[in-house]
């Protein structure tokens, strides 16, 4: 691939692959991590159902190219596809409560977000943390991931799971005040 | 998989696939945006049968000699109420499924789909319009015979000096009605007051306000239209009773 298409904006690479196809795998190589990490940390799926959700993203993605008019980011609308993909995987396979099975991995981000670790006991042991955010509902565990793990602002978490700001702000308020109930729950404060 | 491997298998698949055309995405959210202004449309019609029914209803409970909850109750044009909410829920769904419609919250969403449909209602109100609409369609409506069946037993009290029917004749002493039970009643109408909109023809529904006689006939002292709907009054405003003598 051209060294220049990697420099295109998103946008520019959503028309550019309206053109040419090709360019489409620019956009696959961009977001094909970032997508797997959130794939894994919002369900509860082995390595080969997530490869399977993610090659079902982007196929969508490519097909509704034409849907993407650039008034809201590129990425929030990928996430978006990618969370009513693994909604409908999840609807397929009925597996909500299942703990998610990269524990090292959802570890090692737990460090990174301060305004939530500061809430935290840091030696909170692995399988109560794991337990307690498999505990949450699943409209309180998803938007933890988007704010804490992928480090989405309310405007890109409003535009992910297509909801008022009003009440993505609610919805983060009532995820920490019952992920608190449940970590003082196990005992873990 | 690999990361070269996700993308080898995307290329191949990408091949033999299009996006979707533009006109399709924007098709779809035309549809979304006609569908949202076909409900609110239609729950503005609605909206101006409910205000149309409050206009022509006789709200003199207290004369029923009953509960005057259950009159309240009676009156109530319950299915287009329940049009008007399904309608506005309808509406709300097609609001999602524009781009941004996502946006609005529970109370600008809801605000918007009211202040549409029920200010269309009051202009189709205004215009007369909903005199027709209730007149071809509410008969129509589920249980509307049974709510109008209700709404003559809440105000046939002739104990209590109230009879609800049908005339059958017309008299130089009065009128004779059937009342919803089949039962016949001599009216007799000396210095009956008639309010506006009582038509005293064959076939017409009436409230007759009076005291029943012991002889079982029923002296009048009032006469009302079943509902306020003379022709040639204003229906956008509630006017006083314009009434005259029989003599």
């Amino acid at each position: 691939m051209s060294k220049d298409r990697n420099d295109l904006t998103d946008n520019e690479l959503v028309a550019s692959s309206l053109e040419r196809p090709d360019d489409f795998l620019h956009i696959v190589r961009r977001y094909e991590e970032p997508l797997r990490r959130y794939i894994r940390r919002l369900s509860a799926v082995s390595a080969e159902e997530v490869d399977d959700i993610l090659q079902d993203v982007f196929l969508k993605v490519y097909l509704n190219l034409n849907d993407f008019d650039g008034k809201l980011k590129f990425s929030s609308w990928l996430y978006r596809i990618t969370h009513n993909q693994v909604i409908s995987a999840w609807r397929r396979r009925q597996t909500r409560r299942e703990v998610p099975d990269s524990i090292d991995n959802f570890l090692d981000n737990l460090a990174a977000p301060s305004d939530l670790t500061a809430e935290l006991d840091t030696e909170l042991a692995k399988e109560k943390l794991n337990e307690a955010l498999a505990g949450l509902e699943y409209k309180y565990r998803e938007v933890l991931i988007l704010k804490f793990w992928e480090g989405k602002d309310y405007r890109e978490i409003g535009d992910i799971l297509k909801k008022p700001l009003g009440t993505v702000a609610t919805l983060i308020n009532r995820a920490k005040k019952q992920l608190a109930r449940l970590l003082d729950k196990n005992k873990l404060k | 998989m690999t990361a070269d491997n996700l993308s080898e298998q995307i290329k191949e698949k990408i091949h033999d696939l299009k996006p979707k055309p533009r006109w399709q995405v924007n098709f779809k959210y035309g549809l979304a945006w006609f569908l949202l202004a076909v409900a609110v449309f239609l729950a503005g019609l609605a909206w101006s049968v409910i205000i149309y029914n409050f206009q022509v209803e006789d709200w003199d409970w207290s004369k029923t000699g009953g509960c005057v909850w259950q009159a309240l109750f009676a009156s109530l044009p319950y299915v287009w109420l329940a049009l008007a909410v399904i309608l506005t829920v309808v509406a709300d769904y097609y609001l999602k499924q524009t781009k941004r419609g996502y946006l609005l919250n529970l109370w600008q969403w809801l605000g918007a789909v009211l202040f549409l449909s029920f200010g269309f209602g009051l202009l189709v109100n205004a215009l007369g319009w909903s005199v027709n609409i209730d007149d071809r369609l509410s008969p129509r409506l589920p249980a509307f015979e049974r709510q109008i069946a209700w709404r003559e037993r809440v105000w046939h009290n002739p104990a209590q000096g109230l009879v609800v029917g049908i005339i059958i004749d017309r008299q130089p002493t009065g009128l004779r009605l059937r009342d919803y039970n089949n039962m016949e009643w001599q009216i007799l109408t000396g210095q009956t007051v008639v309010r506006r909109g009582a038509v005293l023809e064959l076939g017409a529904k009436i409230k007759v306000l009076g005291q029943l006689l012991p002889d079982g006939r029923f002296q009048a002292m009032e006469i009302r239209p079943w509902r306020f709907e003379a022709p040639g009054c204003n229906r956008v405003e509630r006017k006083s009773a314009c009434g005259r003598i029989i003599e």
